[in-house]
């Protein structure tokens, strides 16, 4: 019999949020794999468990669950002694796949939307990074994966109220990589173009731009190891920004983007 | 909530038939469960990594649930070896994971991109059919969400009806949530292969019957194109599982350690030109000699899944696609294996090798395919003849009193059917007790009228 409290949790632990989205499963198989504790934390506990007993049984490693509501920043404090509970200190690194994408139409009618979104792509980040952060920067050492997204390279007509929660994420995450620039802790700002995903599911996206969520996993995992800055999944939407970016404000504003 | 679906061009493995449907890809229970009570779709029918040939996982103008992003496997008993998993877990998955712990599925098919919902509704066979039955042997227990939005629980002593109705019920009866199954405890991932080369049909149908005896895995290749003294010769293989003692020494440590092969994918479809019963007739002719006899140890992948290296292999039939059939006779018509046999060879239809084995009496659903006797499978090209020629192998096959495999026609007449799947009427009435408004559906049931048209119109 499998039981979780045969399994020593290793040294190396990673707590992942949002972590019943497919990358975010994804990813926890890949530290899995390399025999890392993880605690996996999300809004819909039912689900959670289900990814947890199954990373246990495939990689027999140490894998717990914690309820966690990127919304509830009252709670995250207690949230987060949990979590310090479950792994017996802090764990080495944090990784962020949670997100909320609203239909663009009806965001702009609905500022509940609006909200809901700042309030998870980018408060929700800020308030739980925060809290690990102190106790990195007093250790010297840890690292986050976090992912953004190429929608906050640029904002365009067509989905801007989630792209401008992701731009500000990501200036977010640029202000973490200054800060520890000289210390131990690394921070990977993930921008992934499309991907096969339950929030992109159903909007008929042109299949040579999509990565699957086992594939970015593994092309995140394999950035963190390499100790990269930014990675773009998959590689060729960096050089798509950069034309969007970079497109004359008069050319720009004439596109269907 | 209501979840979104992609409209989408589906096709069997056999690419025959292309049709439009909606297709949803839930990745949790609620999404499962909530698509069933989907009112915009008129009926829906699951679907795993698609390798049924036919239309068995085809629904046009309705949904189709692709079940592949459930693939969690829920609990594992080592001691016993009981395995219980979601639906969309594959065959793969299982054999990377279980096969270096010393576990292996009782029944492996001849491919292991399948997933387990596919393999219990087709209650699938593999080379050691004759000693330890269908897929559906193994299954201890499956929780099915039935077209009402109940979870059942079914096993063969709770729900046991339904528990027979789902497994081959060509997923007619609802959607498996999760399943438990039985593992076998291997000695290594390698198997002791003894290669028989026959020069015709008595001697082929004689070694296959000997090797039955002894070896608990067997397979024949045939060669379909060759003629008259030639006609049937083919290759039997019969296996038995190494144990580590008896592998060479660099793998004795390592009994279930298997080399990985680099896959190779078929990048196009083949121009139709490509095969013709020349082209064919010469790779069979260099098959057939190449595998001399022989005795030989193959690891698990070589021997169980020799057609896995190849992706996308079905693209060498080119975009017309091809037709699988596959049928058994019971074990006193081996005469009309003779005349099939004839038939084809004189009409001379380009098939690769076609692959014989002889079934034992086990099956475990109403529907299952299997009997007691012999089962040929062959590919026959799309081409504008094909459907005639299936009509006339369809008529040999009635008249000894076989069978088509479901999970691969796609022609089938639905009187056919009803005549040589005599349990199809438990499996009808139960069916209407469990779906009296016909939710589960599928492009195969409606045209083998196991479920009756249609009155909405088609979404798509």
């Amino acid at each position: 019999m499998l039981n979780p409290s045969n399994i020593i949790p290793s040294t190396k632990s990673v707590v992942i949020f949002g972590s019943v989205s497919s990358v975010g499963r994804a990813i926890a198989h890949e530290f899995a794999k390399q025999n890392y504790s993880i605690i996996l934390c999300d809004i819909n506990q039912d689900e959670n468990e289900r990814i947890a007993k199954d990373i246990q049984i495939r990689y027999k490693v140490f894998c717990d669950t914690t309820f966690f509501d990127a919304e509830d920043f009252d709670r995250h404090h207690e949230f987060i002694s949990e979590i310090t509970k479950k792994v017996c200190g802090y764990p080495e690194g944090i990784v962020i796949c949670f997100g909320y994408m609203p239909p663009q139409e009806e965001a702009q009618k609905n500022f509940a939307l609006v909200k809901k979104t700042v309030n998870i792509n980018y408060l929700g980040v800020v308030s739980v990074l925060e809290k690990f952060l102190e106790k990195f920067e007093e250790r010297n050492h840890g690292f986050i994966i976090a992912i953004s997204s190429v929608a906050g390279d640029r904002g365009r007509k067509s989905n801007y109220i989630y792209g401008s929660s992701k731009g500000a994420l990501t200036r977010y995450l640029e202000g973490l990589q200054h800060r520890f620039a000289r210390s131990n802790i690394r921070v990977l700002i993930v921008k992934p173009g499309f991907m096969d995903t339950s929030m992109t599911y159903g909007m008929n996206l042109p299949k040579r731009l999509i990565a699957s969520p086992e594939e970015a996993g593994r092309i995140i995992f394999k950035s963190w190891q390499k100790n990269k800055q930014v990675v773009y999944v998959k590689w060729f939407w960096r050089y798509i920004m950069l034309i969007i970016q970079h497109l004359p404000r008069f050319i720009f504003l004439r596109t269907q983007l | 909530m209501v979840f979104p679906a992609e409209k989408k061009l589906l096709s069997g493995w056999g690419r025959y038939y292309r049709q439009w449907s909606y297709v949803f890809r839930p990745e949790g229970w609620n999404a499962l469960q909530s698509v069933i009570k989907d009112e915009r779709v008129p009926d829906l029918i699951a679907r795993g990594l698609g390798r049924s040939y036919g239309d068995t996982a085809l629904n046009e103008g309705g949904a189709v649930v692709d079940i592949c992003r459930l693939n969690r496997f829920i609990n594992w008993d080592e001691e016993k070896g009981i395995l219980t998993c979601e639906a969309g877990v594959t065959l793969k998955e299982i054999l990377d994971i279980f096969l270096p712990r010393g576990w292996l599925p009782y029944v492996c098919p001849g491919t292991k991109f399948i997933t387990l919902g596919g393999a219990i509704a087709n209650d699938i066979h593999g080379k050691n059919h004759h000693c330890e039955g269908t897929f559906g042997k193994y299954v201890v227990a499956l929780e099915l969400i039935t077209p009402t939005g109940e979870i059942l629980t079914c096993s063969r002593y709770e729900n046991s009806e339904i528990f027979k109705a789902t497994i081959g019920g060509i997923g007619l009866t609802g959607l498996i949530r999760t399943a438990t199954i039985q593992l076998k405890k291997v000695p290594s991932a390698y198997l002791h292969i003894d290669i028989y080369q026959c020069k015709n049909f008595d001697d082929l149908l004689q070694t296959a019957q000997e090797f039955d005896k002894k070896y608990p895995y067997t397979v024949a290749w045939v060669d379909c194109l060759a003629q008259k003294e030639n006609m049937g010769r083919g290759i039997v293989m019969g296996g038995t599982f190494a144990n580590p003692n008896d592998l060479p020494s660099r793998l004795k440590k390592h009994p279930y350690l298997q080399k990985h092969k680099q896959e190779i994918k078929v990048p196009i479809d083949a121009p139709s030109w490509a095969l013709t019963p020349r082209t064919v007739g010469i790779f069979n002719s260099w098959y057939y000699d190449w595998n001399k006899s022989r005795y030989e140890l193959q690891p698990i992948e070589k021997f169980f899944f020799p057609l896995d290296r190849i992706l996308e292999w079905n693209r060498i039939y080119g975009k017309r696609g091809f037709i699988q059939y596959q049928i058994v006779f019971p074990k006193d018509e081996i005469k009309g294996f003779k005349v099939l046999l004839e038939s084809l060879s004189s009409s001379q239809v380009a098939s690769f090798l076609a692959v014989l084995k002889r079934t034992g009496p086990y099956r475990e659903g109403y529907l299952s395919f299997p009997l007691e006797g012999y089962s040929l499978a062959l590919d026959i090209p799309n081409y504008p003849g094909t459907a005639k020629l299936v009509e006339d192998l369809d008529f040999i096959t009635r008249r000894y009193g076989g069978r088509v495999y479901l999970a691969k026609d796609s022609l089938m007449k639905p009187d056919m059917f009803k005549e040589s799947y005599p349990e199809w009427k438990y499996f009808a009435e139960l069916k209407e007790k469990l779906d009296p408004d016909h939710r589960f559906s599928s492009s195969m049931a409606r045209r083998l009228e196991i479920v009756p048209q249609r009155r909405r119109s088609p979404i798509c």
